[in-house]
This record gives C-alpha cells, sequence and structure tokens, in this order.
C-alpha cells in the first residue's frame, strides 16, 4: 500500500511535470521534475514488490497488560514490544485491536520505529473499560512493516491472544466465577420468551384512530367490518417491557447469622446465582442496599445487566451493619417500581430496618409488582437448639410468622435453609413466574 | 558528527543549481535600493522570533515609502522595484524551505519550486537586460508576449548542475529519510535511480532525432506512475496511514 505521503508525492510531482512541460517548457527544468517522478514511481514498484515477499517469522509480538482502578473507572495499561530476530532491520507500526467493551481513552505512544539487530519497538496505550465488561479478549495485532522512506507499507496480522480478567479495585476479580463458561459477556435484553423475560407490546383491544398513531396500528380488519361509521381504528398496545430484578437486601446486623457468617455467605451466594439466572436470561438487576454504613448512591446501583466484576463490587457492599437506615431508598424504590417488576427481598426480620422493608413492599403492593421474600430460617444456622437458645428461636419464630402474616400473597415467602440458596433461586424463579401467569 | 557534516555538504549541492542561477541573474539586473529592499522584506519573515521587532519596519516601511511617494509625487518607479524585488526573493525562499523542510515530500516539492523560480527569475532578469526595462515590467511583458519565453535560453551547463543536484537530493533524502534502513535496502536505490536515468537517456537520445520527446516523457512518467499506484495499491483510508 501507498503511505498518504507517496500518494501526495505522485499527484504533486506528476502536477508539476504536467506544469512544467506544458507551460512553462525548459528542457533541463523538464528533465529534472521527470527524472524525480521516474525515479520515485520505480523506487513505489520495486519496494511494493519486495514488501509483499517479506517474511515475518522472525517478528516477535509480546503484549502485557496491567489493570489499573481511577476513581470509579476500570483502566487497562497495553503494552506492545515487537522484537525481530533477524540481523535485518525494519521500520514498522503497530496497531493494537482493542477488545470488545473497551475504547482507546490515551493514543498509543511510540507506535512506530525501528526492530531487529537487536532494536526492538515498545509501545503503550490506556483502555477504558465498560463496566459491565469482566474480560477483555484481546486478539489480532496489526503490523504496518514500511520501506526505508515510509512510502510503501504491507499489513500483516499477527495473532497474539491475551484474556484479562478486569479486577475491581482491592477486590478480586471474581475468583472462581471468572472460571465459569460465558459464551456471551453482556447477553441482549429481552430475547426469547423465557421465566423472566417479558414480552414488548402486547394488544389489549381497539380505539379510534388519532393523529401520531402508526399506520401499521390501524386495524384495516375492523375498519372494513364498519358499515356505516367511516372512522378508522387503530390497535391499542400496552407496553410490558422487560422484566427488571431488583435485588432488596437488608445489610442490619441480623444477616450475620451462624458459624463463620454462614447466613452472610448463603446470602452472597443467593444474589449471584440470582444475577446469573438475570443474565442468562438477558433480564436487568437493580440492588438496593439497606446500609447505614452507605451513601446512597452505593445502595442504589444502575438498572443493567451486570458483569460478574460489578456484581462482586455490589456483593461486596452486603455486610452486617450497625444502626438504622434512614429510608431513603423507599423514595427512590417506589419511583423506579413499576407492574413488570419483580423484587426479591432478602431480610432477617426483626432487625433495625423492618420498617424500610416493610415500605417498600407496601410500594410493590400498591404498584402491583411481583415480589418474593427470602428470610432465612436461623434454627438450620445455629447449633445447640436447647435452653435459651432453644426459646429465642422460638420468639424468633413467632416473630417472623406475625411479620410475615401481613404479606397475605400466596407464595411471596421463601425460607433460606443453611447451604440451600441455591435450590431458593430456583424456586424463587419459579415462583416469580407463576406469579406473573397467575 | 561526520553523517551530519555529509548531510550538509550533500544538501548544499543540491542548492548550488538555484543558487548559481539566482546569482548569475543578481548579476544580470541592476540593483537599486527598493529591489534590494524588497528581496529582503520578504526574506526576513524567516528571521527568528526575537526579531520580530525588526521584520515589521523591513516589510511596511518600503511599501509605505513607496505608496508615498507614487501618491504624492507620481513616481511608479519604487513601487515597481520594491514589486521586482519582492519576486527576487521567491527561489531563495524556496531554497530556505527546501533547507529546512521536514518531510520528503517537502523536500522534493521545495527542491523543483526553487529550480522553476529560478529559472522564472532568471528569465525575466535576461529579458529585462535585453529590453533594458524594469524588472517588474518586464514580466509582465513576457506574461502578454509568449514568445518572450523563447528568446532567452540558460547556458548549458545549468542542465548538468540540475542533473548532478536531482541525483545529489535522492541521496540526500535517502541518507536523512532512510534512516539506518539504507543499507540493508541500498539496491533499491541504485535500482530506481539507474532505471530513472536509462528513461532520461531514452528520452535525451529520443529528443535527437524526433521533435515529440516531451510527449515520450510524459507516457513513460505517467505509465510508471500509474503501476506503481495500482501494484502497491491505495486504501481507502490511508489518510490515516
Amino acid at each position: 500500500m501507498l503511505t498518504r505521503e507517496a500518494a501526495l508525492l505522485l499527484i504533486s510531482l506528476s502536477g508539476w511535470t504536467l506544469f512544467i512541460s506544458t507551460l512553462l517548457y525548459q528542457p533541463f527544468l523538464f528533465l529534472a521534475s521527470f527524472f524525480l517522478q521516474t525515479f520515485f514511481a520505480t523506487y513505489m514498484l520495486l519496494v511494493s514488490r519486495r514488501l509483499r515477499n517479506l517474511g515475518i517469522e522472525g517478528l516477535i509480538l509480546e503484549r502485557t497488560v496491567e489493570p489499573q482502578r481511577i476513581g470509579d473507572k476500570t483502566l487497562l495499561k497495553v503494552r506492545l514490544r515487537v522484537r525481530l530476530d533477524s540481523e535485518s532491520r525494519l521500520f514498522v507500526r503497530v496497531m493494537d485491536r482493542p477488545p470488545y467493551g473497551t475504547r482507546i481513552v490515551e493514543r498509543p505512544l511510540n507506535s512506530e520505529g525501528i526492530v531487529g539487530a537487536g532494536e526492538s519497538l515498545e509501545s503503550s496505550y490506556t483502555l477504558e473499560v465498560d463496566p459491565s465488561i469482566g474480560l477483555a479478549r484481546f486478539r489480532k495485532v496489526v503490523l504496518l512493516i514500511h520501506d526505508p522512506l515510509r512510502l510503501c507499507y504491507v499489513a500483516r496480522e499477527v495473532e497474539v491472544v491475551s484474556d484479562v480478567i478486569v479486577p475491581v479495585g482491592e477486590q478480586l476479580v471474581g475468583a472462581a466465577y471468572t472460571k465459569l463458561p460465558a459464551p456471551w459477556i453482556r447477553p441482549p435484553m429481552g430475547l426469547g420468551y423465557r421465566g423472566l423475560v417479558g414480552y414488548d407490546d402486547e394488544f389489549s383491544g381497539i380505539k379510534p384512530y388519532e393523529l401520531g398513531d402508526r399506520v401499521r396500528d390501524i386495524h384495516w380488519v375492523r375498519y372494513a367490518q364498519q358499515v356505516d361509521e367511516e372512522e378508522l381504528v387503530a390497535k391499542k398496545y400496552v407496553k410490558k417491557g422487560e422484566v427488571t430484578l431488583h435485588l432488596v437486601v437488608d445489610c442490619s446486623s441480623s444477616i450475620n447469622a451462624g458459624d463463620n457468617a454462614a447466613l452472610l455467605t448463603d446470602i452472597s451466594t443467593l444474589i449471584r446465582r440470582l444475577c446469573q439466572t438475570a443474565e442468562e436470561e438477558g433480564n436487568p438487576v437493580q440492588f438496593w442496599l439497606i446500609n447505614p454504613a452507605l451513601s446512597l448512591d452505593e445502595k442504589i446501583s444502575p438498572r443493567r445487566v451486570f458483569s460478574r466484576i460489578a456484581l462482586e463490587q455490589y456483593i461486596a457492599r452486603v455486610f452486617p451493619s450497625r444502626g438504622r437506615d434512614e429510608g431513603q431508598v423507599v423514595e427512590e424504590f417506589s419511583r423506579t417500581l413499576s407492574s413488570s417488576s419483580m423484587v426479591i427481598f432478602v431480610v432477617n426480620p426483626p432487625s433495625q430496618n423492618t420498617g424500610t422493608v416493610e415500605a417498600m413492599i407496601n410500594a410493590c403492593r400498591i404498584v402491583g409488582a411481583r415480589y418474593i421474600i427470602c428470610i432465612p430460617d436461623v434454627s438450620s444456622y445455629v447449633s445447640g437448639l436447647e435452653g435459651v437458645v432453644g426459646r429465642l428461636l422460638q420468639l424468633d419464630r413467632l416473630f417472623k410468622d406475625m411479620w410475615l402474616s401481613r404479606f397475605a400473597e400466596p407464595g411471596s415467602v421463601i425460607e433460606i435453609g443453611k447451604g440451600y440458596s441455591v435450590d431458593v433461586v430456583r424456586e424463587a424463579v419459579r415462583r416469580g413466574v407463576d406469579w406473573g401467569r397467575g | 558528527m561526520g553523517a551530519r557534516i555529509a548531510d550538509r555538504f550533500l544538501i548544499a549541492a543540491v542548492l548550488l543549481t538555484p543558487f548559481l542561477m539566482s546569482m548569475d541573474y543578481l548579476a544580470r539586473i541592476v540593483l537599486t535600493p527598493f529591489l534590494v529592499l524588497g528581496c529582503i522584506s520578504l526574506l526576513s519573515t524567516y528571521l527568528p522570533a526575537r526579531y520580530q521587532n525588526v521584520v515589521i519596519p523591513l516589510i511596511y516601511l518600503p511599501a509605505i515609502t513607496s505608496l508615498v511617494v507614487l501618491v504624492l509625487e507620481r513616481r511608479p518607479h519604487f513601487l515597481i522595484d520594491l514589486a521586482g524585488g519582492y519576486l527576487l526573493s521567491i527561489p531563495f525562499i524556496a531554497m530556505i524551505g527546501l533547507a529546512r523542510s521536514t518531510s520528503l515530500r517537502a523536500s522534493v516539492l521545495s527542491y523543483i519550486t526553487s529550480l522553476t523560480s529560478t529559472y522564472f527569475i532568471w528569465s525575466i532578469a535576461a529579458q529585462a537586460r535585453v529590453e533594458g526595462g524594469h524588472l517588474f515590467l518586464s514580466l509582465v511583458n513576457m506574461f502578454v508576449n509568449r514568445q518572450a519565453w523563447e528568446k532567452v535560453q540558460p547556458p548549458q551547463y545549468f542542465a548538468a548542475l540540475a542533473a548532478l543536484s536531482s541525483i545529489t537530493l535522492i541521496v540526500y533524502l535517502w541518507r536523512v529519510y532512510g534512516s539506518v534502513l539504507v543499507r540493508g535496502q541500498g539496491e533499491i536505490l541504485i535500482y530506481s535511480a539507474a532505471a530513472a536515468s536509462l528513461a532520461i537517456a531514452l528520452t535525451v537520445l529520443y529528443s535527437l532525432v524526433f521533435t515529440d520527446s516531451v510527449a515520450l516523457g510524459l507516457i513513460i512518467a505517467g505509465t510508471l506512475t500509474i503501476a506503481a499506484t495500482i501494484r502497491a495499491g491505495v486504501k481507502k483510508g490511508w489518510g490515516r496511514a
């Protein structure tokens, strides 16, 4: 390929030669311009031939990626090193192809130079990773090998595979989670007719056609059946939208039950599996953490399909906290909720935040959203059911039963037994779907 | 250090042809104060930034003075001389551009510009000497009368000098822009220069027998250019390459 410089040079030289030969003819001027044009054209012919036949066996490319966390952004510092195991030298320009879900925030530095005979080229650039991406998959690197005068080049693609798990701050990315197969890093929302997925529009009747209605919505059959009236009739649809899964977690001290925080571990597993199910179905998830130790922004997550990294970020915020939450989340929760939402409450009453949870449950009932209350069976987490402990557990059971009796919807409560959180997810999803059908 | 001296020597050799031609035409004309001022005032724009306070008076004072003389005393000679001085400076500007160019294309184009403009001014100066008129008026006459171009012919040694400086330019570009790669791929330079020289020789030999040698030269150059473009290829987005 000709470079921009070469193309412009040929155009300029041709222009000059034509100008000199037609308007200002003087043999020595013409011959000088003719000589230069002939020289560069021949040079480009020879060089392009040589570049096409050039082997790149000795070229070695290495990519190192260093994840960085700055504020709420995840950056990847990418370094490319090009070496040539040969005594000959080449002028190369290296261009990496950023992986899916990343964008370049800092242009490549030193992306061109000479390699070979002991010299190597090191180029670096910075990428910003989309928050929903947990795995950056680097693939091909494009090498532009130039001639000495940089008038021609040949492009060669070299496969340099690097899979980078994107960490979030001090938290680990994903530990074992990233080992799970993920054919789609971020599946499209609302595809298919699976359990949690809603439908876009649903026919709900007819109405007189009004200005602004789509022509495609005109009910032509009904219009044709009309004899006396000549009024157009349009189909009416109800927008159902996709099902958003709202996860409300009461992070009061009551979730610190069992040996080695067994309940907390089960809640984390429950949240992970719920999000995984939602991800598989393409449903967005939104977190609502009732935790007085967090700011309002940290309590409420954006509504989206979470990557595993972002998910771990929110799970890390589920920890037992002291004190009572001021309950600002309720207002925001009420505003966000719609009838097509599905809410899962993870709560262990009695707690200081029980009032807040009640307000959120009432908001669901007002809107008509599906909700499931997941409460732990504390007796399965505590060893030694005799004596004082046994009586306390009975009291706890009594309070829970009284509290739950206020929410009369059938099938809206699921108990979490120790180590059975995975089964709970399956049950919660099934009940959520059944509710929608009911 | 040695390489830098060699590069400077080469660029001096490249500039030799336009410089000698410029000296030739400067020797042919009658230098008046405003002619010299016009030439210096345009060249002064290449002075470093710290001489800005000198550049502005150098440009404006001669221009304003000549205009004032024209309006008050109805004498246009100063203004015409000043315009002639501006004309004289064009080849020098091209030469400075060549010496200071930072890209291959700029170097090549500056070289051709300096050669063409030098010949252009040389012809005007030669015509002015023949007619005994002002440089600027000769320019107008030559534009009006196309046959005037054929009256003046530069000496033959300019052709030899131009050939020498063209070859030197290629060697200079190869050294400066080819960096350290030139040693490994030096044969391409030799093949290309040999091919271009053969094309020149063919055209010159053809001109000894036939009159349409320019057409032959244009056909050769055009064919090679199109072949290079097609063989090497031009990418759609070559603006970024």
